[in-house]
């Protein structure tokens, strides 16, 4: 039993009253000496049971009428008791509610996600005016995709739904009140999640009614290809399952979106220029112009900040220029870079924005980066008078004025066999020029340091051994060698062309020399050059970095690992070329160095949702850290306490900060998936603040606003009875009609109550005739 | 208040003094008067002719008829003789109810005061006699016009109590007053129904002619009771809580089958019977009284 206004219930306790009036009128009486007892008697005698009836009936009749003015005054709005004391079904409703971050699309000031609320109170209320019993299940699209990844088997739905089965009730605002409270996630989400999470449930209760709202903005992105989806409806809708597609958006989103921004994969070192890459996306149908990008640096300075959550960051704010983008065309995406460099070492952010439209969310984006005072590169030659080596550390150390941002050590290939293993860690890329031979733990070595992210720069020369090569280093693609050697080319030496010999392919360590108007390679000359097997070629996990002679492979590139693998397939000797000695040498050498250094850098942004971690090693930290976690809108930042967790074996303290629903707190799970920069930052023993940033940022194509025709949808969905209905038509659905109904019927009852009592009362001769006293 | 004004209320003294109470039936008295005497004697109403005899007295012979017929006939008249009057006042328990700061008792003694007035001034004897189930106080007819004052002291001394019981006190009543005359019952009759009845009866039969004054409150006749109410039996240890206005029309037609038995039962007997409610004047209920019983002694 169901009231719109629940305190008003407390109008039952009026139902007492014509029992007390009942009570007190036995007791109160007068007395009265008669003297024509015999006639009263008589006429009691005759006369008792009819009274006793009456008197019954009149009281009933009366309470009757009390509870029916309560339940009138107080919206009684539900006959599913009845209902089931006569053995009526169950209808389970499972409403699943996207909170996709495009359910953020603001239009008339009114969002998609505000209007699906709306929306979902509009079927409650519709819900709570058919007749029969009805359980209400409400999931957001989030929560189902967070208990899927962290949740096992039954308790996933319970830890994931904000209302489970629900008994419905005509008052949504106040079943709904957790619920209205809510905002769209920065998260990319898809109705299968939800639909995955309850289906078992729906089985399960085959016996019931169940109906499944998917309250969503049919973006062409989550339902463009709906295969998947289809396949998980077909079987529901096999089940008597009504399927019912809510639609919250309105068409005509005009949207632009920053899809990334990155640091480009160089040295990352102090006062080194560095490159951040960003791309604009413009998602309207048509041109936009003069688009403005803000960029900021945000420097946090080692032993120079401390955490503040009264400010957007705790690190110190510098406006960049901004990058004015003259146009973007329709659906294009655009990528500029903006130079930043920072003077300190430390866990830098960089932040992009562009200004408000009709989605936020995607308007911001972050990076950070872990700028070092210099980066290790570890130079190992294999020819005894070390000229490979002397060209790299000219490279690397051109004078002492300039500082590329590297440090070298140049040692020989007996220092691999020799190193500790986690020796080769202080190293950002080891670089093996024209090494004849490694011993097996060296190579050893070598690989479980590119596994983990290190990078190994190869090149070749005269003490290059092709069988070593390939048995021992490329071992049939399981080695860390990015391809089998199968003999060298002599070529002819200085032969005129008109094209270069050497072309530089779409990759990242020579994109800038790909931009120029002219190619920078006409005065380099290959004149050795490794041939290569060219079924190796057609491995997909290899890149061309540039191509030599003939458009052979000159330079590759292979993941290991986690790391990378360069291939110089020529030497540095006059000998085999004169890249020495060309001014593209000294791009290739900085930027592959850079390159291979960057598969062991953490990443630069996390996907929203993500576990905010931070491990120190070395040093004693407090056991409390906090994690800052980032405002909604322009609020103030929220500061959580997270314990430390401390490792004494191997003296690393680790924090570990991940969304999981069955145990974060609600507002806290609210506020780890949101987009922006997360500060965490423990205290060591000597009091000083130690930091690590991470940027969550929101996938990219969650942005594009492009919707999916109904007509279109219902025809890839073909098989599945799927009712499509606009927000619009259920929004403020059954506000009235069925309580006015209801209220009717009820006053209807009422009145007619009331009448009977009168009409039983005046029966019994309960009013006053003319004289009475 | 002395007793005579209590009972004899100024307005009412004015008004029975213009009364005439009549005796519908032959009573027996020693004086002569308004009233038919079973023995014949001088009046103006003539009743038949017998043959002279020697030693009547030759006044009455009459002498047309022997102008006529040559035979001495005396003329025979019917005997005027006085009244003999006793109020019989019923002083049970149940009397002394009385709605309006009247009881019926005391409505009873009204009508029997004003009876005896009406009596007395007529220079016929009257008597009272006060009872429950027995009788608790006689006065002796009198024509003395003093009289008076002995039956009103009667009644003001007299308290209702105890049940009622009229066929036993009849019984002694015919035996107090073994000649005939008026018998002026003054009851509300409740209590015991077979009893009255055969009371009445009891005194029809020893030869009197008996007048019923059923003297009932309003609130018994109309029982205009609202509240919830715990009766209370006056003459009984009976009583009932209860919504009265539930009771009502049952008790109306209880009440109603009671006084069209009492009618029936009066009217059997030749007993005259008259319903009086105590809110009713009693100069009125006796100007009433008294012009149906002229009407049927002329008649």
């Amino acid at each position: 039993m169901q009231f719109l206004f629940q305190p008003l219930t407390w109008g039952f306790l009026l139902l007492a009253v014509p029992i007390l009036i009942h009570l007190i009128n036995l007791l109160r009486h007068r007395k009265q000496p008669w003297a024509a007892m015999d006639f009263l008697l008589e006429s009691y005698r005759r006369n008792r049971r009819w009274v006793m009836l009456k008197q019954w009936l009149l009281l009933a009749a009366r309470l009757l009428a009390m509870f029916l003015l309560v339940a009138m005054l107080a919206k009684w709005v539900s006959g599913t008791q009845w209902l089931s004391w006569i053995g009526g079904q169950t209808t389970q409703h499972y409403i699943l509610l996207d909170d996709s971050y495009s359910m953020g699309e603001v239009d008339q000031n009114e969002s998609a996600y505000q209007r699906g609320l709306q929306a979902v109170a509009g079927l409650i209320r519709s819900i709570a005016g058919s007749p029969g019993q009805h359980q209400i299940t409400l999931v957001r699209w989030s929560r189902a995709a967070l208990a899927l990844a962290n949740q096992d088997g039954d308790g996933r739905l319970d830890a994931a739904a904000d209302l489970l089965g629900q008994s419905v009730s005509r008052d949504p605002d106040r079943l709904l009140d957790r619920v209205n409270a809510t905002q769209p996630t920065a998260m990319q989400l898809s109705p299968e999640q939800p639909l995955e999470l309850v289906a078992p449930m729906i089985s399960r209760q085959a016996e019931q009614q169940h109906d499944v709202y998917l309250v969503t903005d049919l973006r062409r992105n989550e339902f463009g290809e709906p295969e998947t989806l289809r396949n998980q409806l077909l079987p529901l809708a096999q089940s008597s399952t009504r399927l019912h597609l809510i639609d919250c958006a309105q068409d005509g989103g005009q949207n632009l979106s920053l899809v990334s921004v990155a640091p480009e994969q160089e040295v990352w070192a102090v006062g080194v220029p560095l490159m951040v890459r960003f791309q604009v996306r413009n998602r309207t149908a048509r041109e936009v112009k003069n688009v403005v990008v803000r960029v900021r640096s945000v420097t946090y300075g080692e032993d120079s900040v401390t955490p503040r959550v009264d400010l957007p960051y705790s690190g110190d704010i510098v406006d960049l220029p901004p990058v004015v983008i003259e146009k973007i065309s329709a659906g294009e995406t655009v990528t500029r870079r903006v130079q930043v460099v920072f003077g300190v070492p430390g866990e830098h952010v960089v932040e992009t924005s562009l200004a408000d439209d009709v989605l936020d969310v995607d308007n911001r984006r972050w990076c950070t980066i872990p700028i070092q005072r210099s980066q290790r590169v570890l130079l190992v030659d294999g020819d005894p008078t070390q000229t490979s080596a002397f060209y790299f550390e000219k490279v690397i150390k051109p004078d002492a004025r300039f500082s590329t941002g590297m440090d070298f050590d140049k040692v020989d290939a007996s220092y691999l066999r020799d190193a500790a293993p986690d020796s080769l860690k202080q190293f950002d890329v080891i670089a093996l020029l024209d090494v004849p031979r490694l011993d097996p733990q060296a190579i050893d070595k070598l690989e479980a340091y590119c596994r983990e992210g290190g990078g190994i720069l190869f090149t070749g020369g005269p003490q290059t051994n092709l069988k070593f090569v390939n048995e021992q280093l490329y071992r049939s693609g399981q080695g860390i060698y990015p391809l089998p050697l199968q003999s060298i080319d002599e070529l002819p030496a200085d032969q005129p062309t008109e094209e270069p010999m050497v072309m530089a392919q779409e990759h990242p360590i020579l994109a800038p020399l790909l931009q120029l108007e002219s190619s920078p390679f006409f005065m380099l000359q290959i004149r050795r050059q490794f041939r290569t097997d060219q079924q190796a070629l057609a491995d997909t996990t290899l890149d061309l970095v540039a191509t030599g002679q003939n458009r052979q492979p000159l330079v590759v590139d292979k993941s290991f690992g986690a790391g990378r693998c360069v291939a110089v397939l020529t030497g540095l000797t006059s000998e085999w070329s004169n890249w020495a000695q060309d001014p593209t040498f000294v791009v290739f050498a900085i930027r592959s160095l850079g390159y291979l250094s960057s598969f062991r850098r953490p990443a630069t942004s996390h996907p929203v949702g993500s576990p905010v971690r931070m491990s120190v090693t070395g040093q004693a930290v407090l056991p409390e850290a906090e994690v800052i976690v980032p405002a909604r809108g322009d609020g103030m930042r929220i500061r959580l306490q997270q314990s430390v967790a401390v490792d004494d074996e191997q003296e690393v303290s680790r924090l570990n900060l991940a969304v999981d629903i069955g145990q974060t707190q609600r507002d806290v799970v609210d506020s780890l998936l949101r987009a922006g920069l997360f500060e965490a930052w423990m205290t060591n023993a000597q009091g000083d603040y130690v930091v690590n940033n991470l940027a969550h940022n929101v996938a990219a194509a969650e942005g594009d606003l492009e919707r999916i025709a109904a007509s279109d949808l219902e025809q890839k969905l073909r098989g599945v009875p799927v009712r499509i209905r606009a927000a619009k038509t259920i929004i403020g659905q059954g506000t009235n009609a069925p309580e006015t109904v209801h209220s009717t019927l009820l006053m209807a009852l009422l009145a007619l109550l009331l009448l009977g009592e009168q009409v039983l009362a005046y029966s019994a001769s309960y009013h006053t005739p003319t004289g009475a006293r | 208040m002395p007793a005579s004004k209590r009972f004899l209320p100024p307005e009412a003294v004015k008004r029975v003094q213009r009364l005439e109470l009549r005796a519908r039936h032959i009573v027996e008295g020693f004086l002569s008067g308004a009233h038919r005497s079973p023995y014949f004697g001088q009046s103006v109403e003539f009743v038949q002719h017998r043959q002279y005899v020697p030693g009547d007295d030759v006044r009455h012979v009459d002498w047309k008829v022997w102008a006529r017929q040559d035979r001495l006939v005396i003329k025979q008249y019917e005997e005027d003789t006085n009244l003999r009057c006793a109020l019989l006042i019923d002083s049970s328990e149940s009397m002394s109810y009385g709605g309006k700061g009247q009881t019926k008792f005391d409505y009873a003694c009204t009508l029997a005061a004003c009876l005896a007035l009406l009596v007395l001034r007529q220079q016929d004897a009257v008597g009272s006699v006060l009872f429950d189930n027995k009788i608790r106080s006689r006065v002796p007819l009198r024509t003395s016009q003093r009289h008076l004052t002995d039956i009103v002291v009667s009644l003001e001394n007299t308290q209702p109590a105890q049940k009622t019981n009229l066929d036993s006190v009849f019984r002694d009543v015919v035996q107090t007053f073994p000649r005939r005359g008026l018998m002026v019952l003054i009851s509300d009759l409740l209590g015991a129904e077979d009893s009255s009845l055969r009371g009445v009866d009891t005194l029809r039969r020893a030869g009197h002619d008996v007048m019923v004054l059923h003297v009932l409150d309003d609130d018994e006749l109309d029982f205009p009771f609202a509240d919830p109410t715990r009766f209370e039996g006056l003459e009984t240890s009976d009583h009932l809580t209860c919504n009265p206005r539930a009771l009502r029309e049952g008790y109306l037609q209880a009440l109603e089958r009671f006084l069209d038995h009492v009618r029936r039962a009066c009217a059997a007997s030749k007993s005259d019977y008259l319903l009086v409610r105590t809110s009713d004047a009693p100069d009125a209920v006796l100007a009433k009284l008294l012009s149906d019983r002229m009407h049927t002694v002329r008649r």
